[in-house]
């Protein structure tokens, strides 16, 4: 009996560290991710004419390209204004651990879809927008783009179609809690 | 007995729980250095002096996708769910564009007397990626070696998700008798892939012999959507490639026998991106799981513990 409660109270122990541990990790990552979005961002800002550096570059399959600045080594498509943050914006999807980053559509042809990561410091607020909230996304040419949040959709992780479905301007989307589903936040342009 | 149950229950969980992230996130090491060697032999031993070309095609995705580099990017690929029947004909599709634009290798080299190439080669390291090896003919006495073109994905991973940084493969040739050689038809025919709503009247095909253009034909439907080459040399290295590819659609070249087979895929709608979203959360859901386990794990072994 008394082994029992020994390896039942080291189990115990066992699986509390490992939520420790993973909470750790996780918290470790934000921060990273954090840093990441402070740094693009104060680079972005240093940068006495970032359209000096402008280059078009086409995208794999892409229905159209969007003109890029160079940052780090990566290609930006512009920054995205939220009620509480402001985040650049990567020219692709490949490095969302850096960057949210343009996952299909273009501004010009309003069909642009974002992909963020759930990171407090990327797409983690998209849970606190509601209808009617304003967002922004400024392209690199300077020219500023206003939405307004439309509609609010949960949609499964293998449903691509899904995400890129209906006549939206702007959706931004990010992994529920559970990391099965994704959140898409819809927005119309504002006239 | 039920102790033991729970116990084993515990520690599987905790295994899934600790090997799955790395697969949940992805190419974790993309930034690891990867190895290719190539290790050519016949039945008749090792092959040596053999020149072969590496080209990096694609960057490999966190989700485990491809997305081609920027030299590749224009070109019209279908890179979605590939058997290894696709993957051939993507490696052939790729080979012509390469012999046709004359798009340089990252690295090369020369298999030495034990049949062996390692790369890198030239280049002081290579990244995770999609590799496109390409083979030049070598004459050994009186038989001709002509290397298939193929691809590899490094680092290469198993069924089981476990990933291998340092890889070797078996280059395969086709084996020819010199004294044979003859001229010979080559026959090139299209296979579409599509609803035929945005398909084109027609298409032009062009014949390269060594990477120059030999003929270019125009195929449609009056003619079947094929052409036949008579009486081509056989000192030529044929490929063929599709001349201004539709929009809308990707192009594989494959070739069976003495026909080229020339496919044209439409794309879905949308970025061709397959049908899974990325991956964007990190694990937080095991934390309240582990939590309200470990918590409720400890007051069952103080309750034993108060029992006894």
């Amino acid at each position: 009996m008394k082994a029992r409660a020994v390896s039942l109270t080291l189990i115990g122990v066992l699986l509390l560290a490992s939520a420790l541990c993973l909470t750790g990790v996780n918290l470790q990552d934000e921060r990273r991710a954090g840093r990441d979005i402070a740094q693009i961002l104060s680079t972005w800002s240093e940068s006495p004419d970032p359209s000096g550096a402008i280059a078009v570059s086409a995208f794999q399959h892409s229905d159209t390209a969007m003109p890029t600045v160079e940052i780090g080594g990566a290609s930006y498509i512009g920054r995205l204004s939220l009620p509480d943050a402001v985040l650049p914006i990567l020219a692709d999807w490949n490095d969302l651990a850096t960057a949210p980053g343009r996952f299909s559509g273009s501004v010009s042809d309003k069909n642009l879809v974002i992909a963020g990561h759930n990171y407090r410091a990327h797409f983690g607020s998209l849970t606190q927008l509601s209808f009617g909230d304003a967002v922004s996304f400024t392209g690199v040419d300077g020219h500023r783009h206003r939405y307004q949040v439309t509609g609010i959709d949960v949609i499964a992780g293998t449903d691509r179609d899904g995400i890129l479905a209906g006549d939206w301007h702007l959706t931004m989307f990010t992994c529920t809690f559970s990391g099965t589903h994704r959140l898409a936040v819809r927005c119309r342009c504002i006239p | 007995m039920s102790v033991r149950c729970f116990c084993g229950i515990v520690l599987v969980f905790c295994f899934v729980l600790f090997a799955a992230p790395p697969f949940i996130e992805g190419y974790a090491e993309t930034d690891r250095a990867v190895r290719l060697t190539l290790d050519c032999r016949d039945q008749d031993g090792a092959v040596s002096g053999a020149r072969f070309s590496l080209y990096r095609i694609a960057d490999v995705l966190p989700d485990r996708t491809w997305s081609l580099t920027d030299t590749y990017a224009g070109y019209p690929l279908w890179l979605q769910d590939l058997d290894s029947a696709g993957l051939h004909a993507l490696a052939c599709t790729l080979s012509g564009y390469i012999a046709r634009d004359g798009l340089s290798p990252c690295d090369s080299g020369i298999t030495g007397d034990m049949g062996q190439l390692h790369f890198p080669s030239r280049q002081p390291e290579m990244t995770a990626g999609l590799y496109l090896v390409i083979g030049e003919p070598l004459t050994v006495e009186d038989t001709k070696l002509l290397p298939d073109p193929f691809l590899v994905c490094l680092p290469e991973t198993d069924t089981s998700g476990a990933a291998f940084f340092d890889v070797t493969v078996f280059p395969k040739f086709e084996k020819r008798a010199v004294w044979k050689e003859a001229a010979a038809d080559l026959s090139v025919e299209k296979i579409w892939l599509d609803d035929g709503a945005e398909r084109p009247e027609s298409i032009n095909i062009q014949l390269y012999c060594d990477g120059v253009v030999y003929s270019t034909v125009t195929l449609g439907a009056e003619y079947g959507w094929r052409h036949t080459w008579p009486s081509l040399a056989a000192g030529c290295s044929w490929q063929v490639v599709e001349d201004g590819v539709p929009e809308g659609y990707a192009v594989s070249v494959d070739r069976e026998g003495q026909t080229f087979l020339v496919t044209n895929r439409a794309y879905p709608a949308g970025d061709g991106t397959g049908g899974v979203l990325p991956q964007t959360g990190r694990l937080w859901w095991p934390v309240p799981l582990l939590t309200v386990g470990g918590i409720f794990v400890l007051l069952a072994g103080r309750n034993k513990r108060g029992g006894t």
